[in-house]
Formats: C-alpha cells, structure tokens, sequence
C-alpha cells in the first residue's frame, strides 16, 4: 500500500484538546458578502441588488430598527455617539433607556449560495439597520458590531445580518429537563446507542 | 477481519489525560481498550464498508427528502405536528449538518447490515477520530504494526474541513457556540473534540451548558454573558427539545441548529421500516416494519425498539432459538418498531474470553468517513462496551 492510497488523514493534531495549544489559523475572507447602504435612494443608484427588493429591504430594515435601535438613558449621551437621537417607543424589557439613534444606513447581506454568482443580481439573505458612530466614523450593527466604515460592498464576515451579538436575557435553563428526568443524556450510558439484535 | 492481542503501549493513560481523553476510564471501567485490534483488508474496509456507509446515507437522506414533505409520514415518526411546518424548512433551505454514524454488524465476509443511524447526538467520535488514530500511527512508529499498516480514518481532517467550508460559505454564524447537558465528562469530552475541530478551521467558538441556555424578551436565546447564540452546536436530542420549556420558541428564534431540525427525521428508528419499504431485499438492510401490535409478545428472530430509544434502552430481543433479552429503560410509552434479528458476530479472544464487535461507521457532511468499533462481552452491545482500534494489514 502506498501513501498515495492511504486511508486515513497525516498529521491530526489537537489545539484545544492538547495540554500545549500553538497558534490558530485563521481563513481569509475575500467573498464579497453584503452591501452598506445609506439611503433609500441608493436602490436605484447600484446594480448588484434588484432595485424593488433592495427598497423592500429598506423598509424591512426600518421596522428591525425600531425593535433594536441601541438605547440611551440620556438624549445628550446618545447624540454624542449618533447624532440626529429621537425619544424611542417604550422598551420591551422596560427600563429607562428611552432615546435612540435615527437609522442612518442599512446593510443587506447577500444570500450564500449566490455570493459564488457574480453575475446578475445577489439575493439577498437578510438585512440589518446600521447607525453611524460619530466618534469613529463606522456604521454598526444594532449590537454594537462593526460592519465598515463606509458605504458599498463588504466582505467576508461582514455582511453577516443574522442576529443582534447581545440581548438581555430573561430566563435560563428551559432546556435540559429530559436529560435531569431520565437520569442524563451523557455519562457512562451515552455510548452512542448501538445495541445488538 | 481479525481480532489480534497486542500490548498496549505503556503510556496511553498518561497520552489520554494530557489530550482530553478523560472518560477513558468509565465508573472505573475501562472504557478505551488497546488490549486488542481489528485487523481489516482494504477490500473489505473498501468493498464491505465504506462503499454500504456511502449507498445507506445517500438512502437515508432521499428518504429526508420524501418525509419532510409528507405530513403522514411526519406522523408516522411521532414527530410533534407543531414542528413540521420548521422542520420542512429547515430542509428545503438545506441546513447544513455535520456528521453521522450508522451501527454496522459485519463479520468479515457477506453483507454488512444496518442496525441503526445515530444522526443527531451520535458519541464515540473522539476515540474513533483521533486516539485510534494516534494509536495507529505509534504502534507503526514502535514497530508493533508494519509499516504499510494503515486505518480507515478520515473523519478529523472531513470535520476540520467541513467547518471551514461552512465558516467560507457562511453557512455558519460565528462564534458558534457548543453545548453538552451538565456534568457529563463523555459528553463534554465530545463537544470539546468538535470545537477543536472548528478552531483548527479557523472558527471562532463558545462552550456553555444546555442547561445555561437562555431566552431574551425578544425570544432570542442568549449564553451566559447575554450573548445571542446563533449558531448552536447542541449534543442534546432533537425531540427531547421539542418537548421542553423552550421548544417552541426554536422555530421563530432563527437560531441556527447544528445537527439541524431535519436530524429529527434520521434520529428515529422509524426510519428502518421506512428505508425497508423503499428498498425490499436491500442486502445492508434488515427487515423492519412498524409495530403495530407492540403488546404482544415478539416472536423468535425478532426484535422491538422504541422510535426514540438512545443508548440501547427499551430493546426487547429474541432470538432465532426462543432466547429472549430485554434492556429496561425511559422509552416505555412510545411507539415501537420491529427489525429483523441479525446476531452481532463472535470473536473469541486469546484468554477465550468471548467477544461482539459492533462497527460505527461514521458519515462527515455527507461523505463516508471512518469507522470505529466498540466490542461487549455479551450478544448485546450494552454501556458497558469498550472501545477497540481497527488497522488495516493488507
């Protein structure tokens, strides 16, 4: 048998597992991967997106913002970071944060399996509204995350719109009762279900 | 296929302990076992295993495709009517999985046959992937195996690339967070070995309980510093989810499940007589059908398993010659299917001691990528089987 015809992989390590851990690798992110946008104008204006769902994503973008706009306690703290700050819908974790920035962009992330496509439109694969921070010139996500710092396309991880990165959380632990009733789930008994017969 | 005594390499407790491996040694007992191995030829690894592993898992995910769009069979399964709509979804939007492992009775010679798929919180992935691994390439490296010895074991290097594909694509969200239930070292053992995986890819990840799992007002689910979870990897059954406080708040959380809710439809025995009525005579399958008469005793050469059962649990056997064996077990209220008995082959060992290999054969996105075995003293493969490596000598 030569190597060439070898049935298993060379060279397995571990990183995490292993009592020393060398450095990681990190992949390179190079796909073009969603696009800021800062206007409902600009629909018209680019050509990677179709216009009427680039406007559909506007306004989709807008009701999102009205459910996780960043919050502030203070008009004058909020201006401070965002400018152009308005008295916010009551919050629906109550609380006192009661200002919020406008919406001064908005981010559509390309649908995946188009991102391979560059011809023709993208699909878009979800939206975020975007706020621009005055202190360091970046648009970011309603969690805080920043995407560019300027409009157009973005790369790699950044037009990832998935989810907010934070949210207060209000209960815990509504999972895990079947395993706590039937004595557990994993111990010596999870060997993985293989039964004779 | 032979089973062969060989020495076990003197430092393999100390290898384990400082690799992670610390359920190598299970409620005192042991658990990985070197004693002995496997020896296979490449045609009966190539011809015998994984060419089945492959055709079974392409059978196995058109049937994926049939199910999610029948609300009979859904029904069929016993899969809670409120997670169809999600599941179906979840397939016609082809969410990504990771892996599987089918349980495999070979002998040697003739047909493999499926005994079952464990496509949702399949375990033993750690000493199959990567100690079995190491164990083979030492016991070349100290001239205990020759060196044209090799293994049927690409399943790190497939999972390692199938995170950074996921993570190029972006078909992941990171950091993707891991989760296995409290106190569980096999478990946590298990998830630990995944993300390492992944941050070998270049992923970013996160580990918390099942239990630690949170919920915001906003019906996100949140870790334990209120971070919003996007991508879960959760080593905790499908339907056991389905049935608890957070259940029904997955659907609408977009939180990304990995394995995904379409699991649901592989991690049930029920696929047995499916795939039985699909391909009648299929020589890696065995007779199956749904049981509809789960009250009366089960005649000889058959035996009876809950659809959901996990770890061997509710298993009514008896055997061609009347023998009957059961395994006690939660499952008891639920529906059950039959499958036609297939006796798990013998192999004695040098102190005469007898021997049941049963073969995991494990399938990474899609490709057949591996096996790993785990051998009980008795007939049935029971929690107190031990893992033992497989080589291949010619």
């Amino acid at each position: 048998m030569t190597p060439s015809t070898s049935k298993r992989s060379r060279n397995l390590k571990l990183v995490l597992m292993a009592v020393a851990v060398p450095a990681l690798l990190t992949g390179c992110e190079d796909e073009p991967s969603g696009k800021v946008l800062t206007s409902l104008e600009e629909c018209k204006a680019q050509t990677e997106i179709a216009p009427a769902e680039c406007e559909a994503a506007y306004y989709k973008a807008l009701v999102e913002h009205e459910k996780l706009a960043p919050r502030f306690e203070s008009e004058r703290e909020c201006n401070e970071q965002f400018g152009a700050c308005q008295s916010a819908p009551a919050n629906p974790t109550g609380g006192s944060h009661s200002y919020m920035p406008s919406m001064s962009g908005f981010l559509i992330g390309y649908a995946l399996s188009q991102a391979m496509q560059p011809r023709g439109y993208y699909g878009i694969g979800g939206v975020s509204p975007l706020y621009r921070d005055y202190r360091s010139g970046g648009y970011l996500r309603p969690g805080g995350e920043r995407v560019s710092s300027n409009s157009g396309t973005v790369y790699g991880k950044y037009g990832n719109t998935a989810l907010p990165a934070r949210a207060v959380t209000v209960s815990r632990s509504g999972f895990g009762s079947s395993a706590a009733a039937r004595g557990g789930f994993g111990g010596s008994s999870s060997r993985g279900g293989g039964r004779g017969g | 296929m032979k089973r062969i005594a060989v020495t076990p390499r003197p430092d393999w407790r100390d290898q384990a302990q400082s690799l992670g491996f610390h359920f190598h040694t299970i409620d005192g007992a042991p658990y990985w076992d070197e004693s002995a191995y496997y020896a296979f030829s490449l045609k009966q690894i190539e011809d015998d295993l994984e060419q089945p592993t492959q055709e079974l898992h392409d059978m196995a995910m058109a049937l994926v495709d049939e199910v999610a769009g029948s609300e009979q069979l859904l029904e069929r399964l016993a899969i809670p009517p409120a997670y169809w709509d999600w599941i179906a979804d979840s397939w016609r939007r082809r969410e990504p999985h990771l892996y599987g492992r089918m349980d495999l009775a070979y002998d040697g010679t003739g047909p493999a046959k499926l005994y079952e798929l464990n496509y949702d919180t399949p375990t033993s992935l750690y000493e199959a992937a990567y100690f079995q691994w190491l164990w083979l390439e030492q016991s070349v490296e100290r001239g205990v195996l020759a060196q044209s010895a090799d293994q049927y074991n690409r399943i790190q290097e497939l999972l390692i690339e199938t995170f950074a594909t996921l993570a190029r694509e972006q078909r992941i969200a990171t950091p993707v967070h891991f989760a296995a239930v409290e106190g569980s070292a096999e478990d946590q053992g298990t998830v630990r070995y995944l993300r390492d995986c992944a941050e070998q890819a270049g992923v970013d990840t996160l580990e918390l309980s099942i239990e630690g799992i949170g919920i915001s007002a906003e019906g996100w689910f949140t870790d334990g510093d209120d971070r919003v979870i996007r991508t879960l990897f959760k080593l905790y059954p499908l339907e056991w989810m389905f049935v608890e406080e957070y259940g029904s708040k997955l659907a609408a959380s977009q939180m990304q499940l990995i394995e995904p809710a379409w699991k649901a439809i592989l991690s049930n025995k029920g696929v047995l007589p499916l795939l039985w009525q699909r391909h009648r005579g299929h020589p890696n399958l065995l007779e199956a059908h749904f049981d509809e008469t789960p009250a009366i005793a089960l005649p000889p050469g058959w035996v009876r398993k809950p659809l959901f059962s996990r770890e061997g649990a509710n298993i009514e056997l008896v055997t061609a010659s009347g023998e009957r064996l059961s395994s006690d077990g939660p499952y008891r209220d639920a529906p059950t299917i039959r499958q036609a008995h297939h006796a798990l082959p013998r192999f004695d060992g040098s102190d005469g001691a007898a021997n049941y290999p049963l073969i995991g054969s494990w399938v990474v996105a899609d490709q057949a990528a591996g096996i790993g075995l785990r051998e009980d003293a008795g007939p049935i493969t029971q929690d107190s089987s031990r893992f033992v490596p497989h080589a291949i000598v010619d």
